[in-house]
C-alpha cells in the first residue's frame, strides 16, 4: 500500500481509473474511514505514560487490480481534496447512464406538463 | 425496515463472524432501493458507531454502475446506481462524513 500525500494521490487515483480503459482491471474500490493518527500497535499493557492517539483524520485508499495507494486527509485540507476528488470522480466515471430528459410532446395546443423522473 | 435491521445484526451476532454463508445469504438484502432510505440508514449507523465504520465506493466500469457501502463490519449498507446523478449524491455523502471524521 503506498501512502502519498493528497495530490499525488488524486493524480494516481486519475491514472487508477484509467487502468480499465488499458484492458486491465475493470474495477476501481475507494474507501475512506476516521483515522486517528495510529502508527504503531496499540499495547496490551499500555506503560503508565501512553496516550492512545486521538486526531481526527481521514484516511482513504484505492485499489485497481493489484495497484494500491492511500493517502490521509487532515481537517484543514478537507475542503481542497474533497473539491478536487470530486472532479476526479466525475471526469472519470463517464461508463454512468445520464438522467433521462423529459421529452416534451410536441406542441398540439400549448405546452405538455414536464414530467420529473423519479429520485 | 427496522426490523429487518434488528434480525440482520441479532443474526449475525448469533453466529460469530466465521458464518460467512449465513451473510452471503444476507447480502441480497443490504441493498437499497432508494438513495433516500439508504441515506437515512448510513446516518443512522454512523450515529451509533460512526468511528468504526468505513465507506466503500467502487466502480465498475464494464458494467457501468457504482456500488456503495458502508458497514462496520456488523451492520452492512449498500446502494448500487448506474445513473450520473447518484454519483453526485455520492459526492455529497462522501463530504459529509469527510468533515464528520475531521472536526476536531
Amino acid at each position: 500500500m503506498t501512502l502519498l500525500d493528497n495530490d499525488k494521490f488524486l493524480s494516481e487515483l486519475g491514472k487508477l481509473f484509467q487502468r480499465p480503459k488499458l484492458g486491465g482491471s475493470q474495477s476501481v474500490s475507494i474507501t475512506m474511514k476516521p483515522y486517528n493518527g495510529q502508527t504503531k500497535p496499540t499495547p496490551k499493557n499500555p506503560k503508565p505514560g501512553y496516550v492512545a492517539p486521538d486526531e481526527h483524520l481521514c484516511l482513504f485508499r484505492a485499489t485497481s487490480g493489484s495497484e494500491k495507494i492511500s493517502t490521509v486527509v487532515q481537517a484543514k485540507e478537507v475542503n481542497k481534496f474533497h473539491a478536487a476528488y470530486s472532479q476526479v470522480l466525475r471526469s472519470n466515471t463517464d461508463n454512468l447512464k445520464k438522467r433521462e430528459k423529459p421529452k416534451k410532446k410536441p406542441a398540439a395546443g400549448g405546452n405538455a406538463p414536464a414530467t420529473t423522473t423519479v429520485n | 425496515m427496522l426490523n429487518v435491521f434488528n434480525a440482520h445484526i441479532a443474526s449475525v451476532h448469533a453466529h460469530c463472524f466465521t458464518c460467512s454463508c449465513l451473510l452471503q445469504a444476507l447480502a441480497s438484502m443490504t441493498y437499497f432501493n432508494s438513495y433516500e432510505e439508504f441515506a437515512k440508514a448510513v446516518e443512522r449507523l454512523h450515529n451509533v458507531s460512526g468511528d468504526k465504520c468505513r465507506l466503500v465506493t467502487k466502480y465498475k466500469a464494464d458494467e457501468g454502475r457504482i456500488t456503495i457501502k458502508y458497514t462496520d463490519d456488523i451492520v452492512c449498507l449498500q446502494f448500487a446506481s448506474d445513473q450520473q446523478q447518484d454519483l453526485r449524491r455520492l459526492e455529497k455523502l462522501t463530504a459529509t462524513l469527510l468533515r464528520a471524521a475531521t472536526v476536531a
